[in-house]
């Protein structure tokens, strides 16, 4: 048997401070940085490459004198996608991992909430920068709609990033949370989650056909107008994360 | 001994299943200890509750005193390497190992990496791409090089050739010399690691079968054999665990000897030899009656 060479000394009970926690959950999720940041930003940069090239292409070809139309392409649109994508992964999978290695389910899902922050941030900034030096130079100088799709992105800059970062957060909510349905519950989770969406939504708008009330539907969000209705979006967000925090906080990953 | 963990009256039901019933025990800080027993016997259950992934239906199961849920005092010093660990889809080893220092302030880098070329992990593939035996190396690397005061390996080696496994028991047991923690080992291959373990832990049915250290256990069974009619006079009034008859020769396993048993059955020209911890838990955790007779051709 092996003799200890040293007498135990009592286990350090003070816990690591929180900050240390979460960013070891944030570190985690950025440990492959491919995946999140630049495979996303790789593809975003061929698609706009071939965009610009196709476009550059049709305008060669096309009458100086002709009147022509501007190209609209939302291709830079896939990140908010892929965002959900990536939250779906990281809840589905980093989840059991880090609870492995010895994190709380909470300092997990904070760390969830710093990393779905920052993308969101970071994306969002670069939609909105992209989308102003888009208009500044008249599309790429040929007219290009890649980024500055709708009114919003052609806004003052602060406003795109706001929305772009409120769409953003939407997104990361709405896979977050359906993961921790996954996660808790798995296939038979999934079952009722998307049955009640679809009861829910099927629900909802006969509610609202038979009320009639589909004018105030509509004067509703012509009121709240883009960015406040992103506004609005906050409170799904909101809900989605708490709903995501309840949901694992009882989670057992072991049993998937 | 100082008790790092203390299990009391803990209980795990799910819907019908009893995977865990009330058990009670406690472990010595720094020690290896075998969580032993057959599959679905409850070790997996167990170690769930130990590190607060699972919550128990009755009773309690602590880590220095304090209960392991949603805590990160303790969970902090607690490293639990599943053997069907999932990793993100993307990941490669070194992400992990990259992401590992944050959980474990005890991380030795260079040591991960020693232990990957021992192992010949290639540390730059796809996880999902990796053989199974190589997806074990890397649970193993986690667990070793986390140097975690609570180190928790759930049938770490599935997979894994006989060389890597060596390679595994002797590096767990010199760095386990250099830098001593509890370690809790469970396996289905008792007698690899049997010279590893200073206490066992042999779980049946979710109940606690057999809570010894390995030395005793040992010292306290032998397998007496000889002519039948002079064992059967040796074993008279001992718990005989095991009897294999081959013609007149019987060859029997025995719990509780004691030093006057084997002298009077070596005097009797019977042969004395030890039992293997294996055989010894097989023994009793096979369902076979004590008094039953194995006939063998």
């Amino acid at each position: 048997m092996i003799a200890t060479p040293t007498a135990p000394e009592a286990l350090a009970l003070a816990p690591r401070p929180l900050t240390t926690r979460v960013g070891t959950t944030v570190r985690l999720l950025f440990a492959n940085p491919w995946t999140p940041v630049f495979t996303p930003l790789l593809i975003l940069g061929i698609i706009l490459l071939m965009n610009l090239a196709i476009w550059g292409l049709v305008r060669a070809n096309i009458p100086a004198d002709g009147e022509m139309a501007e190209g609209v392409n939302g291709g830079a649109f896939f990140l908010f996608v892929y965002m959900l994508v990536v939250a779906v992964q990281s809840i589905n999978q980093a989840f059991p991992l880090a609870l492995g290695y010895g994190s709380t389910r909470r300092d997990f899902l904070l760390g969830f909430g710093v990393f779905a922050v920052l993308l969101s941030v970071g994306y969002a900034a670069l939609i909105a920068t992209a989308a102003w030096v888009e208009e500044s130079t008249g599309g790429w100088g040929i007219g290009l709609q890649f980024f500055s799709t709708d009114a919003i992105w052609r806004s003052e800059w602060l406003e795109a990033f706001g929305f772009g970062t409120l769409l953003m957060l939407l997104f990361f909510g709405i896979g977050a949370a359906t993961a921790a349905v996954y996660v808790r519950w798995r296939a038979l989770g999934m079952y009722v989650f998307w049955a009640g969406l679809v009861f829910l939504g099927i629900g909802g708008a006969a509610l609202v056909t038979v009320l009639g009330a589909w004018e105030q539907v509509g004067a509703f969000f012509v009121w709240a107008g883009v960015l406040g209705t992103a506004g609005w979006s906050l409170v799904i967000t909101a809900f989605c994360a708490v709903a995501a925090w309840v949901i694992l906080r009882r989670a057992t990953p072991s049993q998937g | 001994m100082t008790t790092i963990v203390e299990a009391r009256g803990l209980t795990k039901r799910y819907r019908g299943v009893t995977a865990v019933d009330g058990v009670d025990f406690q472990l010595a800080r720094n020690t290896i200890t075998g969580l032993l027993g057959r599959n679905g016997a409850g070790k997996t259950t167990l170690m769930h509750l130990l590190t607060g992934q699972e919550f128990a239906t009755n009773g309690s199961i602590t880590i220095a005193g304090e209960s392991p849920v949603e805590n990160p005092r303790v969970l902090q010093h607690t490293c639990f390497i599943k053997e069907s660990q999932r990793y993100p889809d993307d990941f490669k080893p070194k992400h992990v190992f990259a992401a590992a220092p944050g959980f474990f302030p005890n991380w030795d880098a260079d040591f991960a990496r020693e232990l990957a070329a021992e192992l010949r992990l290639p540390v730059d593939r796809r996880i999902k791409k990796l053989s199974r035996g190589q997806l074990s190396s890397v649970g193993i690397i986690v667990g070793l090089a986390s140097r975690a005061p609570i180190t928790i390996f759930d049938e770490p080696y599935l997979g894994l050739d006989a060389v890597a496994r060596q390679a595994f028991y002797d590096r767990l047991l010199a760095d386990y010399a250099a830098h001593p923690r509890t370690i809790i080992l469970s396996t289905h291959l008792i007698d690899e690691v049997a010279d590893l373990l200073e206490h066992a832990l042999v779980i049946d049915n979710g109940r606690i079968l057999i809570d010894s250290p390995v030395d005793a256990l040992r010292a306290h069974a032998a397998t007496l054999a000889g002519p039948a009619e002079a064992v059967e006079t040796a074993v008279a009034g001992l718990e005989v665990i095991h009897r294999e008859r081959l013609g007149g020769f019987v060859s029997a396993t025995v719990a509780g000897i004691t030093d006057d048993v084997t002298r009077s059955a070596r005097a009797a020209g019977l042969e004395v030899g030890p039992v293997s911890l294996q055989q010894l838990i097989i023994r009793q955790t096979g369902g076979t009656p004590t008094e039953h007779e194995e006939v063998t051709r």
